[in-house]
């Protein structure tokens, strides 16, 4: 069955612009809607799932068909990613029904939807200013989202993060913009399938200029070296589930994005591969950067801040590769993170919600006997992180090294290896910490939304970790998406 | 009973006991059970497909995960040996665990953990391409991180450094999997066998290096042994036994698989010798040797029985090594013989200590002592362990270490020879001290009232033991699982008869050996009831010499307490643990080089920004250069 | 190109790097934001000159538009000025979400320049093992 992906942008917009409005007079409903937005989504979401299998599932916006209006392609791999953006976002927001009040309540809960509309917005539009506008949706959510102080949290950290991504986010979009603008210029269409079928004929000159500022823009949305300045202030400052969304919905989006014009628009225009190796070492010196930052670090929030900008750029490493392995490595990669990710924090969260200033990684001492089911979800999120089997990132770790080595990429490979090494080291702190009982630690009771929300992740870890199978039809149609431009332009045109 | 061949039956029954005694693990009575249970029916299994003779070696059971993916299983006797060793040992030592268990805290799956541990153990001896020997080698290596801290000071060190180390093997793996996958395009064994035959001298190299860091580090072959003894001496006291018994063996299995199997002796003789050996097995037997004296000079230094214990299991996994390194047929025949013995003596040596470390709880030397007069049916099954890691005859211990030699004899081996006799004489030191430290001289005071090992402890120990005894008079019974093993790797076993063993410099009949010990052994009785029997003198009599010691004055007169000092001073210099100093360097290091980003990342958002131009003129350039832009 | 247009983007190109220096060279957040909206005009200018290009057509009405002899030659595309209305929108929002932020940041710690941080005293102890 299959309903209107243009739902996905629709619900979310409508629920983020009702929260504000029902809050001045009824805050009791204004709390659910987001909520409601949500499981709207992901109904769509799910009625729409089945038809990934088939290919990719389309919308046209306004009467106008392809070549003329904004059209939505939502692609299998777009798809997927959306699927896993709603669930991050359901995630943060179930995992904070505790009947606690909140200060920023409101704030927070309109830029959670904005976030979400933004993100799944730029992964299933097909057309590259509309992207643009999404991804500045997603920036100011993203900005709102930064400044919103954890409760009780040191005064000044937060808004320096707003400041700094307000700014980096600026240079970004407007230097996306003018990257559209070129690309504008030289085909004289906006929709992403025209242009790559224009590109061909375009001069050198421009191509690479529109590809220079699309990457910059692009990669610091999704927090490449050494671009992500802006990642580790904001995710020390903000809430847990700022945190998250960054991570799993935000960067994700930009992460598409990027990957969507470097090789489906941009990679044909360009001589040798050469957008292929830059993203590939770009992403390598970014996984292994992050990893070293985030081993060297003491704050948790850093340290999950790090290991994400790590996994961002595993992620763009391993779609770069250019082979079929090597995608689907990757897609395996970004699920687990996705999976295991908003775990971490939301743990991190709860065991870390009495510091004041910096949560430091003795704040997780003794989570198992304080507070078993956090400890063991946690030590969960952690394996599944590292790529202990049987979880997704296993899955992903192996077809990443197995693309890695039959391509003889072995300056990767040692670096792959060390940024495990890198990994484990400070995954392996925490989960030391976590383990060490030697001091008694006063009983917590894990909040029993936070608890659901955590049991379901780690359940879907095992489920992919055990029976990846299913996937491989949608991962065959996200090979085929990266691989070979003329797919998407075909899907385009429908 | 087809079923029964397959592999998934022994996973199956194995996983089943491990879901339910997870599950149950606040019950720990069941846990034990199905544990228990299933253990030991997976073992009957493994015998009885072993006594049948079925095993099927060119046959593998696929299991699909993706389209053109995966998971092979298959069984020869080659891995049968190190499965059968592993699957028979864990339900001994599940019931030995029975009783030490039971009083401990439920603060841990016990059963579960070690279950896990087992099934991954198993998998990896079945696994038949990379990726699957790498899921279970994962399954395998991580639930015992849990058992691993047993609330003394210290354990926590030692989980770190066996994550650390865990995590070092795995990435070890994973580069493997790497190279065939570049060579070949698949990660099966037989990809594997292909790529070493077709790769340069380089891939090779490559392999054998990673192949020493994936399985070397759980062999705990120098220099990547200094997590053994931080976590063998801290386990919970009964795992240790099936932790370095059993789960050590595995890194022997890899290591066999990729020198002997992945490489070959065909690739290993095309690059001349080196003393007699290919220069690989020189490199690996050189690596094993020194891993041997290293591990018999510190355990020698130990105060804390279960260190001294796992140093000695080190050493002797050095021995393998060395085996696997001279090659050959005689000296692989002993190095695998070697893996069967040292399963067993080293299981029966760590769960004697356990019940004594159960009775006392004391596990340092220097405060035990005399516990003959206390256990004497467990100091027995020690005794017979020692013997048997000492290489004495009345254990089979002797014709592993005999082959070993002769193996390394055989080809004239001048370096090696040197470095084993200095490890055997610390082999000999250690066993004297723990011998004498904890079950000889005088029973201390507090320890009177000691009642002998409960029963569940003693059977395990008590099947070990004669086994030990009984094999020491027919070596062929082995023998015969051995030269199959190594027909399936390409090699001819040295001749053997069920009494006897041949090599190219002598023959060794078990029985013959026995029969004299016998002999001597009745001599020695006949001699000592021939003289008039003495009067029994207490004990502080021998050591006062009769005489009435001064009243209120300590009565201990045993102590074991820096036993070899005069030794100790002499080799401390050289063997100051400077290998974990050097990984602790290395440690320190590269935690400097990942603080670097704090020059980079520093909170100046100038800084940032200019960070993202600086990259945007990069990349342009790099366009430039590369892409053809302009 | 002709001489017209070198100057027009050239013109673009060195707004842009106005901008650019502002922001690389100003720790105070405020003239950096002031960059940011340097840059944003030189972006939407460079998207109106992308659209004023001769001989260029619509995109919506291509080729024969039953207007008789077409005057498409001489239309300029309309669609670049929609897209520098919806920029400019947006450039409002970002510029004022930053300025509200350089506020916060202000009212916080009494500063507007972003300098170096010290690494706070979680970060600043050595990580011990």
């Amino acid at each position: 069955m299959t309903v209107d992906p243009v739902l996905l942008i629709v619900i979310p917009l409508v629920a983020a612009f009702l929260v504000p409005i029902t809050s001045i007079f009824m805050k009791g409903l204004a709390k659910w809607i987001p909520l409601l937005g949500l499981i709207g989504m992901a109904v769509v979401m799910a009625l729409d799932f089945g038809d990934l299998y088939d290919g990719p599932v389309t919308s046209i916006t306004g009467g106008f068909g392809p070549p003329w209006g904004i059209s939505i392609i939502m692609t299998p791999f777009g798809g997927l990613l959306a699927t896993g953006m709603i669930g991050v976002a359901l995630f943060v927001m179930i995992s904070e029904i505790d009947g606690k009040k909140r200060a920023h309540q409101t704030v927070y809960n309109t830029m959670v939807m904005m976030a979400t509309t933004g993100a799944v917005g730029m992964v299933i539009t097909g057309d590259i200013f509309n992207m643009f506008v999404f991804l500045e949706i997603t920036a100011i959510a993203g900005v709102v989202l930064a400044a919103i102080p954890r409760d009780g949290h040191e005064k000044g950290l937060n808004w320096r993060g707003a400041a700094v991504y307000a700014l980096v986010g600026g240079v970004a979009s407007f230097l996306v913009l003018a990257g559209i603008a070129l690309l504008y210029g030289a085909t004289s269409t906006l929709n992403i399938y025209q242009i790559a079928e224009r590109i061909e004929g375009v001069d050198t000159f421009v191509v690479g200029a529109a590809f220079l500022t699309m990457f910059i823009g692009l990669g610091i949305e999704s927090e490449l070296f050494p671009l992500n300045g802006w990642a580790p202030e904001v995710y020390r400052g903000s809430k847990w589930g700022t945190g998250s969304l960054f991570s799993g919905v935000i960067g994700k989006a930009g992460l598409l994005a990027l990957l969507r014009i470097s090789f489906v628009v941009l990679s044909p225009g360009l001589e040798n591969g050469i957008v292929m190796d830059i993203l590939l070492w770009v992403g390598a010196a970014t996984y292994l950067f992050g990893e070293a930052a985030a081993f060297s670090s003491k704050d948790l929030y850093r340290v999950l801040g790090y290991s994400s900008i790590g996994v961002f750029g595993l992620l763009v490493a391993s779609f770069s590769l250019g082979v079929a392995d090597g995608i689907r490595g990757g897609t395996m990669l970004l699920l687990g993170h996705m999976l295991a990710k908003p775990i971490l924090f939301s743990m991190m969260g709860f065991a870390g919600r009495k510091k004041k200033g910096d949560v430091p990684l003795s704040s997780l001492k003794g989570l198992i006997r304080s507070s078993p089911s956090a400890g063991i979800i946690m030590t969960i999120g952690i394996l599944a992180l590292i790529g202990m089997p049987p979880s997704p990132t296993f899955w992903g770790k192996y077809f990443l090294f197995s693309a890695a080595g039959s391509e003889g990429q072995w300056l990767l490979i040692s670096i792959l290896i060390i940024g495990t090494l890198f990994e484990a080291g400070y995954l392996g702190r925490m989960l030391f910490n976590i383990f060490d009982t030697r001091k008694e630690r006063k009983a917590d009771t894990l909040p029993l939304a936070r608890g659901i929300m955590g049991a379901l992740f780690v359940f879907f870890i095992f489920l992919i970790g055990f029976l990846p199978g299913p996937l491989e039809d949608i991962i065959t149609f996200v090979i085929a998406e990266l691989i070979d431009p003329l797919n998407y332009i075909s899907w385009g045109s429908i | 009973m087809n079923l029964i061949n397959e592999p998934a039956t022994l996973l199956i029954i194995l996983g089943t006991g491990a879901g339910t005694a997870l599950l149950l693990w606040k019950v720990r009575w069941m846990a034990a059970l199905m544990s228990i249970i299933s253990s030991a029916i997976a073992a009957g299994v493994v015998i009885h497909t072993g006594l049948l003779g079925k095993i099927a070696s060119n046959e593998i059971w696929e299991f699909e995960i993706f389209n053109d993916l995966s998971l092979t299983l298959g069984t020869n006797w080659f891995s049968y040996l190190f499965l059968a060793s592993i699957a028979v040992l864990a339900p001994l030592v599940l019931i030995y665990s029975w009783e030490p268990m039971r009083t401990r805290q439920k603060d841990r799956p016990f059963y579960g953990l070690f279950m896990i541990s087992l099934v991954g153990a198993v998998g990896v001896t079945m696994a038949r391409d990379l990726l699957t020997l790498f899921l279970f080698w994962e399954l395998m290596t991580w639930p015992v991180i849990l058992l691993i801290g047993d609330g003394r000071p210290r354990s926590g060190k030692a989980m770190k450094l066996y994550f650390g180390f865990g995590m070092l093997s795995a990435s070890g793996i994973l580069g493997i999997l790497s190279i065939v996958s570049w060579s070949e395009g698949g990660v099966a064994y037989t990809d594997a066998v292909n790529a070493m035959a077709d790769g340069s001298t380089g891939i090779r190299i490559a392999m054998v290096l990673l192949g020493a860091m994936a399985f070397g580090t759980k062999a705990a072959l120098a220099p990547f042994h200094i997590w053994a003894p931080a976590a063998y001496g801290h386990t919970e006291d009964p795992f240790t036994a099936f932790f370095s018994g059993g789960l050590s063996k595995t890194g022997i299995y890899g290591a066999f698989l990729v020198v002997d199997v992945f490489i070959g002796t065909t690739i290993l003789i095309s690059y001349g010798s080196v003393n007699g050996l290919t220069p690989i097995g020189f490199f690996i037997a050189i690596t094993g040797a020194i891993t041997a004296l290293i591990g018999g000079i510190m355990a020698m230094m130990q105060d804390d029985a279960k260190k001294l214990l796992a140093y000695s299991s080190i050493s002797q996994l050095g021995y393998i090594f060395v085996g696997l390194g001279v090659g050959g047929s005689t000296a692989t025949a002993g190095a695998l013989y070697h893996v069967l013995n040292h399963t067993a003596f080293k299981a029966v040596l760590f769960m004697g200590l356990g019940a004594v470390i159960y009775r006392t709880g004391e596990y340092r030397l220097s405060k035990l002592g005399g516990m003959i007069h206390v256990m004497p049916l467990t100091f027995w099954c020690f005794l017979v362990g020692i013997f048997a890691a000492a290489a004495i005859p009345i254990t089979s211990g002797l014709a592993s270490k005999w082959l070993i030699y002769e193996g390394a004899l055989e080809k004239g081996v001048g370096i090696l020879v040197p470095i084993l006799f200095l490890a055997s004489a610390a082999a000999f030191l250690y066993s004297f001290r723990i011998l004498q430290g904890g079950f000889m001289g005088q029973l201390r005071d507090e320890f009177k009232d000691i009642k002998e090992a409960p029963i569940t402890m003693l059977i395990p120990m008590i099947i070990i033991m004669i086994a030990l005894i009984v094999v020491a008079f027919i070596p062929g019974l082995p023998m015969e699982l051995i030269s199959r093993a190594m027909a399936d790797i390409g090699m001819e076993a040295p001749e053997y008869s069920l009494i006897s063993l041949e090599s190219g410099v002598g023959s060794y009949s078990g029985l013959v050996v026995m029969l004299a010990v016998v002999a001597g052994f009745i001599t020695a009785v006949l001699m000592f009831f021939s003289r008039p029997l003495g009067r029994h003198i207490d004990l502080r009599d021998t050591f006062t010499a009769g005489e009435e010691p001064i009243p209120n004055m300590d009565k201990r007169y045993h102590y074991a307490w820096k036993f070899y000092a005069p030794y100790e001073r002499f080799l401390r210099p050289y063997f100051n643990n400077w290998i974990g100093k050097g990984w602790a360097k290395v440690y320190k290091v590269s935690s400097q080089v990942a603080r670097l980003h704090r020059s980079v990342m520093n909170g100046d958002m100038t800084g940032y920004i200019w960070l993202i131009f600086g990259a945007m003129v990069l990349v342009g350039m790099v366009l430039y250069r590369y892409g053809g832009w302009f | 190109m002709n001489g017209y247009e070198w100057i027009f983007y050239g013109g673009i190109m060195a707004l842009m790097a106005v901008g650019i220096w502002a922001i690389l060279s100003r720790r105070n957040l405020i003239k950096a934001i002031m960059g940011l909206v340097i840059i944003e005009t030189a972006v939407n200018l460079l998207l109106v000159a992308v659209g004023y290009v001769n001989d260029r057509s619509a995109p919506i009405v291509n080729g024969d538009t039953g207007l008789g002899d077409s005057p498409v030659g001489e239309v300029v595309d309309p669609l670049p000025q929609a897209l520098v209305l919806t920029a400019i929108v947006i450039g409002l929002a970002t510029t004022a979400l930053a300025l509200v932020a350089a506020v916060g940041y202000f009212r916080s710690t009494g500063t507007l320049e972003l300098k170096s941080f010290t690494y706070g005293r979680t970060d600043e102890t050595e990580v011990k093992e």
